[in-house]
């Protein structure tokens, strides 16, 4: 073998030695290793880094321990892509010996890290995935849901609009698993309201071009336009659509993720636009008043709704293992969470039986760069949870 | 809106997408038909120009100049490419040039991500041309679609007559039909090869730029122009402007009219066609 | 350990997936940019057939069977042309998969299928499973080369028109070959379908087919399990690469450092 090969051997070799060695840890009796997976490139990163922010405050505020044992936390970038997410998890498990995982923001790497968590049998805490199917069809003892449902997003959304005289609509998504159950469950809120949906179109994510799909909303002539995107394509697809001249004459009704973490990006092409979502600007709550002084102390910006989720999880963490007195095991952390009641920023909220949040839903206009919450559009919401088994046990 | 102005539209999108391939497209033609060099770099390129466009628009503040300085780095880092990585293996085995500009591809991707982030990042076009049209009372065609249109047909006009009446690339053609008789005239090979090269390079760079605010900058963004591009050049024939220009108007309307009415099978449709071709005329349509 | 065991495991499914292209291009000089079709395709078959099967083994000899399937199909196009255009056309295919796996609803689009209705397999199982399966590649490989039919591929490669007028189709040898190394490839794509429980559209990208080819750049063309050493050479790399203890957060551009090593063996002239 040629000595250019033979050195490569050797070298590579050393790479599995290394591997090995132990990452830096504090020298505390057995802390909380918490295996955070998050975007940090592509479309999500701004929402991943939310979380993260959100996450880290709580931690502060908590003094870095929880349940009397001091955390740690490994981090792993997802890419948001979900061909990586088993692997990713998996390693975080086994290489890097994670207690519990936290993660993630797209709904197909949650699925692929819900699915290690419960082969591996390790507690999942999902910060924002809204996919479903992880608390419905898919739900497990393993996996938890600090943010929201796809479905209790939008739902809401059909009364509000037939309400105010909308009798058709055109619907825009990313063809993936999130799109299509934004998608139907637009439709049904719209349609069981005495709505018409005129159009569901979508394209490939995470493509960003909108051009042509606009053309045919305006061939179209709906009463309004809803859709989902998310990140900074969604502050493109605003800006297009204000640029095409239909922000004036077709009104936008959209699920809250269209408009959250990305208003300051613009100068004013969002105004007017109306949406639903489990957090608003201008909340009266107390905790809401304390979260906002306290983040933008840390960190010098205001919080948005990821921000939050990210709180909200080191919050049910923090308090569930508190009870716990430690334990990580999933079954001793659900018994737990029946009597919890989250003292959240967004409001108080408790777990429903498939471990996902109950929680108000309200209703926001986009003013002066900020998502101005005029009212509730549902109170108390719960997913409806279909497929899954899991009841409390009286 | 009546159905001839919705027509008109439709049509507008599907050129403009079309003249936009082309432009993505003409670069891989040159190289692929002068040289015969496998460039799975050429999606990289694409993305550096976008990147290094958006700074330099932030930079500079004007897009004039900064298209300009980037069509001259452009052609600086095709010549050096050329030189330095790609020469050493023309006439090898073709694995070697697979892998060597694979190899481009990964270095790119980290570069973008060290210098720009991994962020999803918006150019918006120039102040001047960033208005609409009206062409009904809910939609503007905006002015800068119509730019990418007229630029792309000028730049492909540009590079048929260069390629046809200059002494450089009429040279460039006879390479790619008999290299030893170009090289028994006494004229260099090596020298033509970097020109290709290099203004291959540009203008996938330029034509990243002039993209960007149709999309979204963002990580992996090369991977599908790269195939888009690969494809287009197959079957308009490899070397072939003209050839390569008709095939990605076709081909840009048929991804159009997809997007609208077929969605999901219109994608396919592409990948069928150059089976087809390259079953039948594996020279192209146009060679 | 266990971490260590699924690096092996990478090394033995990727390994084999070189060796399939490694008997392609070692015999008839032909080069692949397209296998990653073969190798997602039975993937994708496992997982569609998993809840209606049950059968681990079951499932993955479809998969590997619609592998050939789809190489017998296709390599009456490809076959026709050399060289670059061989390459291109490989391509295609594999980019037509990718399309219909993400853009359609008939194979779970982007997001991806899990593989459900299957018991999952514990350490032990999944080791036998694993060598097993490399090494019926390996031993066909090597028995493949020894053989008559090895023979009239290096003659289809080396002295193609001598061949023909002996009355042989360089075609029939060439789409025997070509399917053949498909199986192999589908086998190690079923491989990696049981192993993660998961398959998704990237398995059909181009980088696939590109990682494929440098691990058999990577292994030499010396011995017919050069393609695992490769592989193998990979794996570790990647570890070398992406070590934090090493690089610290330089260690998340270890894709940087690959490029750049595949730049620099692919401008060497020894070959």
């Amino acid at each position: 073998m040629s000595t250019h090969r033979r050195s490569l051997l050797i070298a590579s070799s050393l790479g599995l030695g290394l591997s090995g060695l132990p990452c830096i840890s504090r020298a505390q009796s057995s802390p909380i290793r918490v295996g955070l997976m998050l975007p940090s490139s592509g479309t999500y990163a701004p929402l991943g880094d939310a979380i993260f922010k959100g996450l880290s405050l709580s931690l502060v505020q908590s003094k870095g321990v929880w349940g009397g044992r001091s955390v740690e936390i490994i981090r792993a970038d997802d890419e948001s892509n979900p061909a990586k997410a088993a692997e990713l998890a998996n390693r975080l498990i086994t290489r890097d010996r994670a207690d519990v995982l936290v993660g993630s923001v797209h709904s197909g790497v949650a699925l692929g890290m819900a699915k290690v968590a419960a082969d591996q049998n390790r507690m999942l805490i999902v910060p924002n995935a809204g996919a479903n199917r992880l608390t419905g069809a898919g739900c497990s003892e393993q996996v938890i849901r600090t943010s929201f449902s796809n479905w209790q997003t939008i739902a809401p959304l059909g009364k509000v609009m037939t309400d105010r005289g909308i009798k058709t609509a055109v619907f825009l998504t990313w063809k993936y698993t999130a799109g299509d159950e934004y998608a139907s469950a637009f439709a049904e809120g719209f349609e069981a309201n005495g709505g018409k949906v005129l159009a569901s179109l979508s394209l490939p994510f995470p493509q960003a071009e909108f051009g042509p799909l606009l053309t045919r909303i305006a061939a179209l002539k709906p009463d309004a336009v809803s859709c989902f995107f998310s990140g900074t394509a969604a502050a493109k697809f605003l800006s297009d659509y204000d640029r095409a001249g239909l922000r004036r004459t077709i009104p936008l009704y959209v699920t809250g993720h269209v408009t959250e973490g990305i208003l300051h990006t613009l100068k004013g092409e969002a105004d007017g636009v109306v949406s639903v979502l489990h957090y608003a600007d201008g909340l009266p709550h107390a905790a809401d008043k304390r979260f906002r002084s306290a983040f933008a102390q840390q960190f010098g910006s205001p919080p948005d709704v990821f921000a939050v989720q990210g709180f909200d999880t080191g919050l049910v963490l923090e308090k569930a293992l508190a009870s716990t007195r430690g334990d990580l095991d999933p079954r001793a952390l659900r018994s737990v969470l029946r009597g919890l009641v989250i003292d959240s920023p967004r409001g108080a909220w408790r777990f429903s039986a498939a471990q996902n949040p109950i929680q108000d839903i309200y209703l926001r206009e986009v003013r002066k760069g900020q998502n101005q919450v005029l009212g509730v559009a549902a109170k108390a919401l719960a997913d409806p949870a279909e497929g899954c088994r899991l009841r409390w046990t009286p | 809106m009546d159905s001839l102005s919705l027509a008109l539209l439709y049509g507008l999108n599907a050129l403009q997408q079309g003249v936009l391939l082309f432009l993505l497209a003409s670069g891989l033609t040159l190289i692929l038909g002068a040289m015969g060099v496998i460039n799975l770099a050429h999606g990289a390129l694409y993305m550096l120009g976008a990147y290094l466009g958006y700074s330099l628009v932030q930079a500079i503040g004007l897009w004039l100049p900064a298209v300009l300085v980037l069509t001259a780095l452009g052609l600086l880092m095709g010549w050096f490419i050329e030189r330095s990585l790609i020469r050493p293996t023309v006439g090898g085995h073709p694995l070697r040039q697979v892998l060597l500009t694979f190899g481009v591809v990964l270095v790119a991707e980290e570069l973008r991500a060290v210098v720009w982030g991994n962020d999803v990042l918006t150019l918006t076009p120039p102040q001047m041309l960033s208005g609409g049209i009206p062409l009904s009372e809910t939609l503007l065609l905006p002015v800068y679609e119509i730019v990418i249109l007229v630029t792309g047909l000028l730049i492909a006009f540009g590079l048929w007559a260069t390629l046809h009446f200059s002494s450089w690339g009429i040279q460039l053609r006879a390479l790619s039909e008999n290299p030893r008789l170009l090289m028994a005239m006494g004229i260099n090979p090596a020298r033509l090869t970097a020109g290709a090269f290099a203004l291959g390079t540009a203008v996938a760079m330029v034509a990243g730029v002039l993209a960007a605010p149709m999309t979204t900058l963002g990580p992996h963004m090369g991977s599908p122009v790269l195939i888009a591009s690969l494809v287009v050049v197959i079957l308009g024939g490899m070397g072939s402007v003209v050839g390569t220009l008709l095939t990605a108007l076709v081909v840009g309307a048929a991804q159009t009219l997809g997007q609208i009415f077929a969605g999901d099978l219109a994608g396919l449709a592409i990948y069928v066609a150059m089976a087809l071709v390259l079953a039948l005329r594996p020279r192209g349509l146009f060679a | 350990m266990a971490y260590a065991l699924d690096l092996l495991f990478q090394a033995l499914e990727m390994g084999l997936l070189a060796a399939s292209l490694w008997l392609l291009i070692q015999h008839l000089g032909l080069v692949s940019l397209g296998h990653a079709a073969f190798y997602g395709l039975a993937g994708y078959v496992l997982a569609l057939s998993a809840p209606h099967t049950g059968s681990a083994l079951a499932s993955a000899l479809l998969g590997v069977l619609a592998a050939s399937g789809f190489a017998a199909l296709t390599g009456w196009f490809v076959l026709r042309s050399r060289g670059l255009a061989f390459l291109m056309a490989t391509l295609a295919f594999a980019q037509m998969l990718l399309v219909l796996g993400q853009d359609t609803p008939y194979f779970g689009g982007s997001d991806g299928l899990y593989v459900d209705g299957l018991s999952p397999l514990n350490i032990e199982e999944k080791a036998l499973s694993m060598t097993a399966v490399a090494a019926a590649g390996a031993a066909l490989i090597w028995r493949i080369g020894r053989s008559p039919f090895g023979f009239l591929m290096a003659a289809a490669h080396q002295h193609e028109d001598r061949l023909t007028s002996l009355g042989y189709s360089v075609f029939q040898i060439q789409l025997t070959a070509y399917v053949l190394s498909a199986s192999l490839a589908g086998a190690a794509g079923a491989m990696h379908a049981l192993r993660f429980g998961f398959v998704s559209p990237s398995l059909f990208s181009w980088q696939v087919s590109g990682m494929a080819l440098l691990m058999v750049l990577l292994g030499g063309q010396t011995y017919f399990f050069s393609p695992w050493l490769g592989a193998l050479a990979v794996v570790l790399l990647h570890e070398l690469l992406a070590s934090h203890a090493l690089w610290g957060d330089w260690a998340r551009h270890w894709a940087a450092g690959l490029g750049l090593i595949m730049i620099i063996l692919a401008r060497r002239k020894t070959r």
